[in-house]
């Protein structure tokens, strides 16, 4: 891929810890994909780290990620019947890239999409937030869609990351 | 060079530095933004701010060490510094205590979450 | 129980949770427009050329969002003023719409409400909190975003204000409330 001629500088980029996606469709908009899923969250005291919920034309989407710790349970949870009427739908690794600050900029969004789009890295979905840009795409290719958009801002050397443990899992200190 | 009073904002959540730059320039503030201790060194040698609002908990150095920093510093010890302290009375003890809050040489000790119109009147009051 | 860690180059965490959620305060923004794309997955850079190529003065975004249909299709939405509503799906029809099942429609006018506090992605219940309250009282949602550490709710135009009282019930917030109608020279 050929380097843009003038990067655009931006403070940063964050990584997260692993992530468990989760998709719930329903070709109906009165079937309400958004509440069903986060009462079962909320209900299991698990965090959502990020989520979009959309009605586009006739049919009611939401997506959301949570702790890779939590793949099993959530699976299960949802895949037990739980009520509605909606597809679930899952990828097990993913990762949240945070790029800020966007600045409301239609430039930054537009070229941060299509460093993306043309790496080949997947974005499972994407909000803004009032400064940061979040990409959901594969675990294991944060740092290849780091690459990329680094091919199109000026960003610091190292991602801001979170510990990870051998397994995975994200390590936390406790006091 | 503007007559307006230069403030830095200094957290690791890149929104909440948004939310508070905002509300400073709708006081007619001019701001510079920073994400963790190094980056906030880096923005006072680039032009030195009246007042910092500096976050505790952050990466590559903490708001403490950045505090104690500027206020044994000769050539920026006269800048105000407002202590955002960490998450009060839902966390009781992180690895920074409130012990280091207390040995800290902030002017200004403010516990989080934030209300943006008191943290105004804070800024206004030590830079007017 | 509190567990936080903090390490060079580490982003800092908690996590604890709190009986009545704090906030920053809710923020409103009244008759925005909603601009909404349908095209392949494939297509993704080609929709960021298109946007990065949009030059109209004063033009931003209040809210992006894209998610998946699950198949080859992605949805991707643009929340901005209304004055450029037009210039900027006209742009974008004109570079991208040339495929099959590919569409740009707007939702006009249209409010939105958002509000942040700490550390939202580290505690759960609070999308449920915010969602339920609405839901409760029959609040129809067009579109929600909880990313970082903010929560973008979408509503249809006028309902910005009661929206915000219901959320008020449920969170807790400065006394101030901030609201206001948008032009093209105030991005957000």
């Amino acid at each position: 891929m050929q380097a843009y001629s003038a990067k655009i500088p931006l403070a940063g980029i964050k990584l997260s810890n692993e992530l468990f996606l989760i998709r719930l469709s329903s070709s109906s908009s009165s079937v309400d994909t958004r509440s069903a899923l986060c009462q079962i969250l909320a209900e299991n005291r698990i965090n959502i780290q990020f989520l979009t919920g959309s009605a586009p034309g006739e049919l009611s989407a939401v997506t959301g990620c949570v702790a890779a710790k939590y793949r099993a349970r959530v699976k299960e949870l949802l895949l037990a019947g739980v009520g509605f009427e909606a597809k679930p739908e899952f990828v097990s690794s993913v990762g949240l890239l945070s790029l800020f600050p966007h600045r409301a900029s239609l430039k930054i969004l537009g070229l941060s999409l299509l460093a993306l789009g043309r790496s080949g890295v997947p974005i499972y979905a994407m909000a803004s937030s009032l400064s940061v840009l979040s990409f959901i795409t594969d675990y294991a290719r944060l740092l290849e869609a780091t690459k990329a958009l680094k091919e199109y801002f000026d960003l610091p050397p190292e991602p801001i990351t979170i510990p990870r443990s051998n397994n995975g899992t994200q390590q936390e200190m406790s006091s | 060079m503007s007559d307006k009073k230069l403030v830095l904002v200094v957290d690791d959540d890149p929104d909440l530095v948004e939310a508070i730059c905002m509300k400073l320039e709708s006081e007619n503030f001019r701001t510079a933004k920073a994400y963790d201790g190094v980056q906030a060194w880096e923005r006072i040698k680039e032009e030195r701010p009246d007042l910092v609002i500096l976050d505790v908990m952050m990466p590559n150095k903490n708001g403490y060490v950045v505090c104690d920093e500027i206020k044994n510093d000769p050539q920026y010890k006269d800048i105000t510094v407002v202590l955002l302290t960490a998450v009060g009375e839902a966390v009781t003890s992180t690895s920074y205590t409130h012990m280091d809050g207390k040995t800290a040489l902030a002017d200004e000790f403010i516990p989080k979450p934030i209300d943006l119109d008191n943290l105004m009147e804070i800024v206004k009051d030590y830079t007017s | 129980m509190v567990k936080s860690s903090q390490n060079k180059s580490l982003e800092t965490i908690a996590v604890y949770w709190e009986h009545r959620v704090k906030t920053y305060g809710f923020q409103t923004l009244e008759e925005l427009s909603l601009i909404e794309v349908t095209l392949p997955l494939i297509r993704i850079a080609d929709l960021g050329l298109a946007v990065q190529k949009i030059d109209l003065p004063e033009a931003g975004f209040h809210l992006t969002l894209i998610e998946q249909s699950g198949g080859h299709m992605c949805w991707f939405y643009l929340l901005t003023a209304q004055e450029l509503e037009h210039a900027i799906s006209r742009h974008i029809t004109e570079l991208i719409s040339q495929g099959a099942g590919e569409s740009v429609s707007l939702k006009s006018p249209v409010d939105l409400i958002f509000f942040q506090g700490p550390h939202y992605g580290d505690r759960y219940g609070i999308a449920e909190a915010a969602f339920g309250a609405l839901k409760t009282c029959g609040m129809p949602i067009l579109l929600a975003a909880c990313s970082q550490s903010c929560i973008y709710i979408v509503i249809p135009c006028g309902k910005a204000k009661e929206t915000a009282s219901l959320l008020a019930q449920v969170f807790e917030v400065p006394k101030k409330i901030r609201s206001r109608k948008v032009s093209s020279k105030s991005k957000r």
